[in-house]
């Protein structure tokens, strides 16, 4: 019953059980906590509370970092910058791909070229190159990496959603709607993007934990945020030093880091594996109506991870 | 009908990737460009300091060539890259000292080189022996076990890797050093002990990434009808992986290698910050923070030439190792 609530106001199948379901809670839990935390740390942020590096102890959960300020009440805080940046950039790199790729795969004609041709110039860059240059370039700050979550997996995605809109394009119900005299806008609104809806979510979860290692990444390497901002990828670095002292100081960051990467990746993963199941299923029950051509399945089963910077 | 002289089909190929390649590499070195020279940020502010008289700002700004306008740094930049006159450090000159750059990132170039190439030689046997094993006994335990560790493993940022590596066997073993620097004028095999975590982290996140995709491609191989028929006629399975399964699983396997190759790009330049190793990554992040302008667009221009060779020459092995490629390679 629950399920099939959760299936009718949008939660797609790969996250009700499993893994997938795992994950799910995983991320909602922890962007909970990023969004709750700065309410609940019992400690300033910036003050000295004990020794430097002082081991974990009554009223002190997670001892103290290389400047003897509470880890526990930066932890708590420093999921915001890193966590927020990271969702926001997905978000508004879905926002800009999206219609990108629509439009390149739609219109077609130089619109598809242009778009194309920017797409591999960007990805003839390693993607962490492109995210140091915009960092050299305009200086570390929260608006600076949304910008550069946004850049280095725009290719790809606008790529991924110009081939799906291509392929939804020449179905015979698109086809038909256009010869009914339909608009643009209607034919892409109600036939182009349900039917492209699955391929551009399948992997929204890898591009998220891609998404998040970008931002932690330039932010461990002291070119994001900088102190004495209480930020996970920046405790890691600045904590690192003492870690013979109090390991927790770069380890619990760490470890909330990495249960966020891992549960974005079993979200990624698990969708990704419904979807080919099911692409299977049905060209197995279509029987050759599918084509029988290998290369047809090239552009989907593609690996999604190829985003990775 | 007049009979042109037909090139092969892969060298036609090569040409073409030689000549769409130069375009691209031209565009990327413009936006590298673009980037670090018009984006705001100032060097002559930042060597100099909030305390420098506007006098002084102006003059290391024309010792920098920062009073031209952009469009002649640009052909200045450009032009240098093709006569392979690759300017001064920006940052040193801002101080009053010439050091060209060429001089600056050779060193580094072959630290870097030894530190991946070392990572690839021990990755390549590596992922083909685990994904071998794996695809062998799908769906069994040790199967189970790899793919669920390294879909794990993908998950995690190098650094974490790194960090959690350094604090065991540094901080609580105590076996192995924290920091990977070369003195001046060794080079990094003297030390290596040294190179055994930058190794280990890197070796980590290939096999990450590798794994899954050369499995995919030994398992669909392995249920090819010619590997049951050489099963059925008694060929022992430690010849059918190798003759029969390896030999059709390496093109795929070279496409997920040179993946790897392209993932190793960004997991340098994070593994050589952390553990301090005097490579090009190192040197390229260095060289932000200090706003050394010229430093840093030469080295992401010689990083996407080396990008773009990468995946150049493993479209050209996947050519060399699938023989229906070689005749299809230039349409």
């Amino acid at each position: 019953m629950r399920r099939t609530t959760l299936r009718r106001i949008g939660v797609p199948r790969s996250l009700t059980r499993g893994w997938g379901l795992a994950g799910a809670l995983t991320l909602v839990a922890l962007l909970a906590l990023a969004v709750a935390g700065p309410l609940l740390a019992p400690h300033p942020l910036d003050e000295p509370v004990a020794d430097v590096g002082q081991l974990p102890g009554p009223g002190l959960w997670l001892g103290a970092d290389q400047l003897g300020r509470d880890v526990f009440s930066r932890t708590l805080h420093g999921g915001l910058t890193t966590l927020g940046v990271s969702v926001g950039g997905t978000l508004a790199l879905y926002l800009v791909g999206v219609p990108l790729g629509v439009v390149a795969g739609y219109r077609g004609g130089w619109v598809d070229a242009v778009t194309v041709r920017a797409a591999d110039v960007l990805l003839a860059l390693p993607g962490l190159l492109l995210a140091l240059l915009l960092v050299a370039g305009l200086g570390g700050s929260g608006g600076v990496l949304l910008l550069c979550v946004v850049l280095t997996q725009l290719p790809a995605l606008t790529r991924l959603v110009r081939t799906a809109t291509l392929e939804a394009g020449s179905r015979a119900f698109v086809e038909a709607a256009r010869a009914r005299g339909e608009s643009a806008v209607r034919v892409v609104g109600f036939d182009v993007l349900p039917t492209i809806r699955p391929v551009i979510l399948a992997d929204a979860g890898l591009r998220l934990r891609s998404s998040v290692i970008v931002v932690a990444g330039l932010n461990f390497l002291g070119l994001g945020l900088h102190p004495p901002t209480a930020d996970w990828g920046l405790m890691i670095s600045e904590n690192r030093d003492i870690i013979g002292l109090n390991p927790w100081a770069a380890l619990a960051p760490g470890a909330l880091l990495a249960l966020f990467t891992v549960a974005a990746n079993a979200v990624g993963d698990e969708s990704a594996a419904t979807r080919t199941a099911t692409r299977t299923a049905a060209r197995t029950a279509a029987g050759t109506a599918a084509g029988t051509d290998p290369t047809d399945a090239a552009p989907t089963d593609a690996d999604p991870r190829e985003a990775r910077p | 009908m007049t009979a042109r002289p037909q090139l092969p089909p892969l060298a036609r190929f090569l040409l073409a990737r030689l000549a769409g390649g130069a375009f691209t590499l031209l565009l990327a070195a413009t936006l590298v460009f673009l980037a670090t020279n018009v984006l705001p940020g100032d060097i002559a502010h930042a060597v100099l300091g909030a305390n420098a008289t506007p006098e002084l700002v102006a003059s290391v700004r024309a010792d920098l060539g920062l009073d031209e306008p952009p469009h002649r740094r640009y052909l200045d930049f450009i032009g240098g890259l093709l006569t392979g006159d690759l300017g001064n450090s920006s940052a040193a000159l801002a101080q009053g000292n010439v050091l060209p750059v060429a001089d600056v990132i050779g060193t580094p170039l072959r630290n870097t080189a030894v530190l991946a190439a070392i990572t690839f030689a021990l990755f390549v046997p590596l992922c083909l022996v685990l994904a071998g094993v794996a695809a062998s006994r799908v769906g069994g335990t040790v199967d189970r076990l790899l793919s669920g560790g390294t879909i794990a493993a993908a998950a995690f940022p190098e650094f974490l890797v790194a960090t959690v590596l350094i604090s065991v066997f540094f901080d609580a073993l105590d076996w192995l050093p924290p920091l990977a620097a070369v003195p001046e004028g060794r080079t990094p095999l003297d030390d290596p002990l040294a190179l055994v975590m930058p190794v280990t982290t890197l070796l980590v996140l290939c096999v990450a990434t590798g794994f899954r995709l050369v499995r995919a491609a030994a398992v669909e191989v392995l249920a090819e009808p010619y590997v049951d028929w050489a099963r059925l006629n008694g060929v022992p399975e430690a010849t059918v992986l190798r003759r029969y399964v390896l030999r059709n699983a390496l093109a795929p396997a070279v496409q997920a290698f040179a993946e790897v190759a392209r993932y190793l790009f960004g997991g340098v330049i994070v593994v050589e910050a952390v553990f301090a190793f005097p490579g090009i990554g190192g040197l390229l992040v260095r060289g932000i923070s200090v706003n050394d302008v010229q430093q840093t667009c030469v080295i992401a221009t010689v990083l996407a030439v080396l990008y773009w060779a990468i995946n150049t020459l493993a479209d050209l092995a996947v050519i060399r190792l699938v023989p229906r490629l070689r005749t299809e390679a230039s349409r």
